[in-house]
């Protein structure tokens, strides 16, 4: 196994914020070179909490730090004529060029595809917009919970007798930058065979639309709209609960026909049976004799029956004693996880899965989740944290571009670096 | 050499022993682009998802799900019972004419066949396999079997979901299936390179909960630094207000609406009319309008309920406020952006007809994808595979057929 990544020979230019980020690390992650761009002022993304220690501070953005590993960071404000030559100097030596720009933006500044390309053949770049570089909502405003509605997961979450919620920790931007990585990558194996780079184009809303499972297929196909049932589940004609409170916490447990399950749940009930807990017509249930996911007869009376008998059981047990019942027993029960268990998760730790990244200028060693896969070659890895504003000016500026120092706290103190 | 017409993975082969989403979906990323994908199935024990809802016309049917359909577009579909020795033979077969295998099945399955990793490069030295499945290859709880579900209850959006007074009702399905195959056709992609670069293969071994353990890594972070357990907040967000998801004019329909500036808010104000209430000091300023957001939240409703989502987003984006529809299954096949993207493409199924498929997100320059066949039905392309992939002849394959191994 390899300390460095596959793709250590490649590098990219990343110029997205918050809206971006996952793909610059994706490849980085997987050993390219990612040099992070940001404005000298600081990336917007930095505002972005939690922060270190609650200090609102532009180094302290847990979320910079999460998403921009393995990058390195310049400042360049590519809309003064100087940031422009120096971005153009960077591309002639680059693999990858990643924005999030409103449409049109990098074209406005002549530098994009087309010039990008006069430069350098070879260069992928991936543009992610919120709609795509054209059509009716192409300068539509977004927001993560704006995307995720129009994407259509927001509509089938939540209780029915509530307004959709969204999942709390935003996701739209996170689905963006990885779609984004996929079609970067697909250009670049792509280029490995033809010399060829191309552009990228990533549209948010469908990121997100990918996120909505079969909610489009259910119009086309049945010329219904998919619906929200909270923590029911609808199964044909019926609905069965999914999501039970119990002594500490909250699990997912799923109740289905057929063979597979039916051994998990029988085990069940046989606990709660041991511990007096169990009514006699769900002690004599054959959960074989179910249709898979149409739950066969059964009534919506009789799955609320069950639904309630569950949940007093429950209710005795923490997540972890009912897991580890679950995977002795093959029941489809999982703890519904905090952060706090996610930290204390023992597969996790078992399959090092947390890394410790140093973090010298807080004075402090901070644990990551480490490799998004493993891989025989070369996993991904986190070689460097998320970086300072303008970190590696000297080394890339200096060390790469043959900058003489004078010219760089030039540029500096005409905003250009 | 065409440049538009070449696809990225012309003449890649691919074969898929996979079920559900996460491991379709990969293929189907890579299908979306040329790839030759062979998807191995079996009569006696089908995908799930040829026997869940939605169906064409609600008439069931194993060929006519649409939750099938969606993830398994340009692929050629093959049933094999790897029951039987020559059923593994003729996988195997398979392996030595492909360049990836994906398989998501649980961790004892390709051990119990004979069809691990260590055995398949021994067939084809150079092969890239990935498994991918709930929890990975290795640890604890690796042979714990999980749905989508319980891998997303695990790894924690279901605890980040839904309105702080009450309890969570979980995610819609099976999150982690929506945030992890982006990452597997990544590292897919990057082996194929490193294989053209040096000519290795490789094993990839991807949790489909470690996947979404990353798309939360800032709560953790914020766990391990500051102690904190992120709770769920509804529609609130952190910085923006009024933020939310607010009632419209018909049945159960919402528009989101995220007003993340003071310049937007006036904007906002403008377009409601600029009621009295908007010039109350308790909403003059972000942090006025975050202490009074039950309030606030109230009385935009009042003002969106007298108006289809359609209409508040239309107004709200005219004066450069996001605002957004709370798509259901028709707007999304209604939306004017979606139709300019060309989103939905139709293809004939044999079976179900005229059906719609999602294009992917993204679009390359110079070679675009292309959707070019409909899902198989089961054992669509057994005659194509047998014949014209593995050089089969008549004779071999009633010999099998009759034993039962294309079943």
């Amino acid at each position: 196994m390899s300390d460095e990544g596959m793709l250590s020979p490649y590098r990219a230019l990343d110029l997205t914020d918050e809206k971006g980020l996952l793909c610059g690390k994706i490849l980085g992650d997987l050993g390219a070179d990612v040099i992070m761009i940001e404005h000298p002022l600081g990336n917007p993304a930095r505002r972005l909490g939690p922060f270190h220690h609650d200090i609102p501070d532009s180094e302290n953005s847990l979320y910079w730090f999460a998403y921009d590993t393995n990058k390195r960071g310049i400042t360049l404000d590519i809309e003064k004529a100087d940031g422009r030559k120096l971005f153009k100097r960077l591309v002639e030596r680059t693999d990858f060029v990643i924005e999030s720009f409103k449409p049109g933006y990098m074209e406005s500044l002549g530098l994009g595809y087309e010039e990008l390309e006069k430069i350098n053949p070879g260069i992928i770049m991936t543009s992610i917009t919120p709609f795509g570089p054209g059509g009716p909502y192409r300068d539509y405003k977004e927001s993560d919970l704006v995307l995720m509605s129009l994407g259509g997961l927001t509509y089938i979450s939540g209780e029915p007798d509530r307004p959709p919620p969204r999942i709390t920790y935003p996701q739209a931007y996170l689905l963006s930058g990885a779609y984004a990585a996929v079609g970067s990558m697909m250009a670049f194996y792509y280029r490995g065979m033809t010399g060829e780079g191309q552009y990228v184009d990533v549209s948010m809303q469908e990121c997100c639309e990918w996120a909505s499972y079969f909610t489009p297929e259910w119009w086309d196909m049945a010329q219904t709209n998919l619906i929200r049932a909270g923590m029911w589940r609808v199964f044909g004609p019926a609905k069965m609960r999914m999501v039970y409170p119990c002594k500490n916490g909250y699990v997912s447990c799923w109740i289905l026909a057929g063979p597979v399950a039916s051994r998990g749940q029988k085990r069940l009930v046989e606990w709660m049976n041991r511990e007096g807990m169990c009514p006699d017509w769900l002690r004599e249930l054959d959960f074989k004799a179910w249709d898979i996911f149409s739950l066969g007869e059964a009534t919506q009376e009789f799955l609320d029956g069950m639904a309630q008998a569950f949940t007093d059981f429950f209710l005795t047990k923490t997540k972890e004693e009912l897991f580890e019942f679950a995977r002795e027993s093959e029941l489809f029960l999982a703890p519904m996880s905090t952060a706090k268990d996610l930290f204390e998760n023992p597969q996790l730790k078992a399959r090092d899965f947390w890394v410790e990244v140093q973090h010298p200028e807080l004075g402090a060693t901070i644990t990551y989740p480490g490799a998004f896969l493993k891989s025989t070659v070369a996993s991904p890895s986190i070689r460097r944290r998320a970086p300072l504003i303008g970190e590696h000016n000297e080394e890339i500026y200096i060390g790469e571009l043959g900058l003489p120092k004078e010219t760089l706290r030039l540029l500096r103190g005409a905003g250009v670096i | 050499m065409n440049a538009k017409g070449r696809k990225v993975l012309e003449g890649l082969k691919v074969v898929e022993l996979t079920r559900i989403i996460v491991g379709p979906h990969t293929g189907r990323m890579l299908a979306e682009h040329g790839a030759t994908v062979v998807k191995v199935e079996t009569i006696h024990h089908p995908d799930t998802v040829r026997l869940a809802t939605p169906h064409k016309d609600n008439i069931g049917g194993l060929d006519r799900a649409g939750y099938f359909s969606k993830y398994n577009v340009n692929k050629l579909g093959l049933t094999l019972n790897m029951e039987k020795p020559q059923g593994i033979e003729v996988f195997k077969r398979l392996v030595q004419w492909a360049d990836v295998v994906i398989e998501s099945n649980a961790p004892s399955v390709m051990p119990k066949l004979g069809l691990t990793y260590e055995e398949l490069s021994l067939i084809k030295p150079d092969i890239i396999m990935v498994s991918t499945n709930q929890l990975g290859q290795t640890g604890p709880w690796r042979l714990f079997k999980a749905y989508g579900a319980q891998a997303a209850a695990m790894a924690g959006f279901y605890y980040l979901t839904g309105f702080p007074d009450q309890d969570p009702p979980g995610v819609f399905g099976a999150y982690t299936d929506m945030v992890s195959p982006q990452w597997v056709v990544c590292a897919l992609l990057t082996a194929l390179d490193y294989r053209r670069r040096t000519g290795k293969g490789q094993y990839i071994d991807h949790s489909q909960f470690e996947a979404g353990v990353h798309w939360l890594a800032t709560t953790v972070l914020d766990y391990g630094i500051n102690d904190r357990v992120a709770e769920r907040m509804g529609n609130r967000d952190p910085y923006m207000c009024p933020h939310g998801v607010y009632p419209c004019r018909g049945e159960d329909r919402w528009v989101a609406i995220a007003v993340s500036n003071d310049e937007q808010w006036r904007a906002f104000c403008k377009v409601i009319g600029n009621p009295v209430w908007t010039r109350e000091p308790r909403f003059s300023t972000l942090l006025e309008r975050k202490r009074n957001e039950d309030e606030l939240d109230m009385l935009v409703a009042e003002w969106t309920v007298e108006h289809s989502p359609q209409e508040v987003m239309t107004l709200m984006q005219e004066a450069g406020v996001p605002a957004g529809v709370v798509a259901t299954s028709e707007d999304l096949h209604r939306d004017p952006q979606l139709k300019h993207r060309g989103h939905f493409q139709v293809l004939e199924h044999k079976e179900m007809g005229p059906t719609a498929y999602d294009a992917p997100p993204y679009r390359l320059s110079k070679t675009p994808f292309e959707l070019h066949s409909a899902a198989p039905c089961l054992g669509q392309h057994n005659e194509y595979i047998l014949k014209e992939i593995l050089g089969m002849g008549d004779e071999e394959i009633a010999d099998l057929m009759a034993e039962g191994v294309f079943e």
